[in-house]
């Protein structure tokens, strides 16, 4: 890792296009700016991380019966269904059960 | 094509059906081949498989079948990454969390809808600032039930 060291109001440019401003420094928080190109993702760590902790949680508990439970839990709005159904199907892939052979 | 699933066994697809994610799915950066799996027809619950992974296999659902209001704006940059030309290519969907011997408290992640033209099959997982939307909401409302305690239990 490079390690740089700022003062307040300092800049570091990151190829060319980027552009990281320290602009207050109070105790323990850091405020910075950022300049950068719209196709440059930019978030905090934090929200990453969640995401990506959802996303293994949701891999790690689930089970088929478990799945076929939530599936039979009758909370969902049928009369939202039809429209948006049909265009889910026409992209998804059907499963030949075992038990329809 | 013929793909292996550990759920499913080997599930015969059509190239077509494919998505390509061009942006992955955090915590997956290694896998860019995903179906979608109609496991019930009529379902608001499908799975998204992973065709290099037989392992990997998300459950997906649409927060609209739950009366959840969910609206979120794609990034420009990201439509465009996408290839995304108007609104009706586009197909969004959500991860769940469906905990085990707990599924009436399953929940699902706003924070980071998942993507598709439906033309293209181009896909990813967005990340969305500044909203406040959770990564744990829940998807059913309604409690269930619980079988009573048995009234004779000796403490």
């Amino acid at each position: 890792m490079l390690v740089l060291t700022r003062k307040k109001g300092q800049k570091l440019i990151i190829n060319d296009n980027i552009e990281i401003t320290i602009l207050e420094t109070r105790g323990d928080n850091v405020k910075v700016g950022i300049n950068a190109p719209k196709n440059v993702s930019i978030f905090r760590e934090e929200i990453y991380e969640e995401i990506k902790k959802a996303n293994e949680q949701s891999i790690k508990e689930i089970s088929l019966p478990e799945f076929n439970t939530a599936i039979n839990i009758p909370d969902s709005q049928k009369d939202f269904a039809s429209e948006y159904l049909n265009k889910l199907k026409s992209i998804s892939t059907k499963i030949n059960k075992p038990d329809d052979k | 094509m013929k793909i292996n699933t550990s759920r499913f066994g080997e599930v015969e697809v059509d190239e077509e059906l494919i998505f390509n994610f061009i942006e992955p799915i955090l915590g997956y950066e290694n896998l860019t081949k995903f179906i979608l799996l109609d496991h019930t027809p009529d379902s608001p619950f499908k799975w998204l498989q992973s065709a290099e992974d037989p392992n990997v296999a998300f459950p997906v659902t649409f927060p609209a079948f739950f009366g959840i209001d969910y609206q979120f704006v794609i990034p420009e940059e990201k439509a465009k990454k996408l290839g995304l030309t108007n609104a009706e290519e586009l197909l969004s969907f959500n991860i769940t969390c469906v905990p085990q011997g707990n599924a009436q408290n399953a929940t699902v992640n706003l924070v980071g809808p998942i993507v598709v033209n439906m033309v293209n099959k181009n896909s990813m997982q967005l990340v969305l600032t500044n909203v406040s939307f959770s990564t744990k909401h829940k998807l059913f409302n309604q409690t269930i039930p619980k079988p009573e305690k048995p009234e004779n239990v000796l403490s």
